[in-house]
């Protein structure tokens, strides 16, 4: 069973028919079926990893165990989620045990308390992506603040911002009320507008 | 009322910041735009090996999940066909003459033969001596006088 490229979107996501078919096959073992999944998340998988450890050669390790723990345990995913969100799940929990390991603390930040936050005005015409020509200086300066703010805010940034999951599949993956989920965004985006503002007052 | 001024407050904060991620929401542009991170061909290679590695333990143990009841199946045929063995065995030793006991045909067929065997075997002349010890009794011995009349 090999599922053609017009399954793939534009970026390089499996439709929801293609994955459940993908699904079935690999609950019968079959490993074409889920290389092809692999080829569908493989990177996506991989730079939310590398963005959450911080080291490309663990972040490898460390996104090789999340297909295989995927593999072993496919015939456990009930559809509830969309693959993607469960790829994803196994791939935080991993991140989250790395950090363990390593004796990171997740610090705590504010994570409600908005009021406390210097708001920033972003309807400033700087912070139009046309305007933000993304070149490697500006790249490694998003790069610096993403890796700068704690787990818990670059959790919902990436899957939110970057993977676009929604509000209510994060909010149910990290056992969290959709409130807490938007607030950990916007102190996220905050932290990350901080960054960029003081990238851009000493360019200027 | 306070109920309700708790809703009142929870839904203008939830309004609030619904209003405050729209207003932050070019940075979500800047963040998918970031670099995209592509995996090298050994790192899939690598994944391939261990998925494998992963497969395989899987397989074996669905094979011994049909083979733990084959075998157990099987031994439970070798015990009862040694019970049946032994139990032949010792009608033979014990009991070689025809049993009115037996019950098929198969069985009549073999207590008969034993029984012929055993007959043949043991029957004698005189009633103390085997018939084939009978046959190596000393014969006649010719004489002269026997020999020149022929």
């Amino acid at each position: 069973m090999f599922i053609g490229a017009q399954s793939l979107t534009s970026k390089n996501r499996l439709d929801a028919n293609a994955e459940q078919i993908l699904i079935e096959q690999c609950r019968k073992q079959n490993m074409e079926a889920f290389g092809q999944i692999v080829d569908a998340y493989q990177n996506r998988v991989f730079g939310f990893v590398k963005r959450m450890v911080g080291s490309a050669e663990e972040a490898e390790d460390v996104a090789q165990e999340v297909f295989i723990r995927a593999y072993q345990s496919v015939h456990r995913f009930d559809g509830r989620c969309s693959l993607r969100t469960w790829l994803f799940r196994i791939a935080h929990n991993l991140c989250i045990d790395v950090s363990r390991k390593k004796g990171r603390q997740i610090s705590e930040s504010p994570l409600t308390d908005s009021d406390n936050v210097d708001m920033i005005e972003a309807e400033d015409l700087r912070w139009n992506p046309e305007h933000l020509a993304m070149n490697d200086e500006l790249r490694a300066v998003v790069e610096r603040g993403i890796s700068s703010m704690s787990d818990k805010l670059r959790t919902v940034l990436l899957l939110h911002d970057q993977e676009e999951l929604p509000y209510e599949e994060l909010a149910q993956m990290l056992e969290l009320p959709v409130g807490t989920v938007k607030s950990r965004l916007f102190l996220a985006r905050q932290h990350l507008m901080k960054t960029l503002q003081e990238y851009m007052g000493e360019t200027a | 009322m306070t109920e309700r001024n708790d809703w009142m407050e929870r839904a203008n904060q939830e309004l609030e910041m619904d209003a405050a991620l729209e207003r932050t929401q070019a940075i979500q542009g800047l963040i998918r735009d970031s670099q995209q991170e592509d995996v090298s061909l050994q790192w899939r290679s690598q994944l391939n090996e261990k998925l494998l590695a992963a497969a395989t333990p899987v397989k074996a143990k669905k094979h011994w999940r049909f083979g733990r009841p084959m075998m157990a199946g099987a031994l439970a045929c070798s015990v009862l066909l040694a019970g049946f063995w032994f139990n032949s065995s010792s009608k033979v030793l014990t009991n070689p003459t025809p049993s009115i006991a037996a019950q098929t045909v198969e069985d009549q067929m073999i207590q008969a033969h034993l029984g012929l065997e055993f007959a043949a075997n043991n029957t004698t002349t005189s009633g103390s001596e085997p018939v084939g010890q009978a046959t190596e009794s000393p014969g006649y011995e010719w004489g002269a006088e026997d020999l020149g009349t022929l």
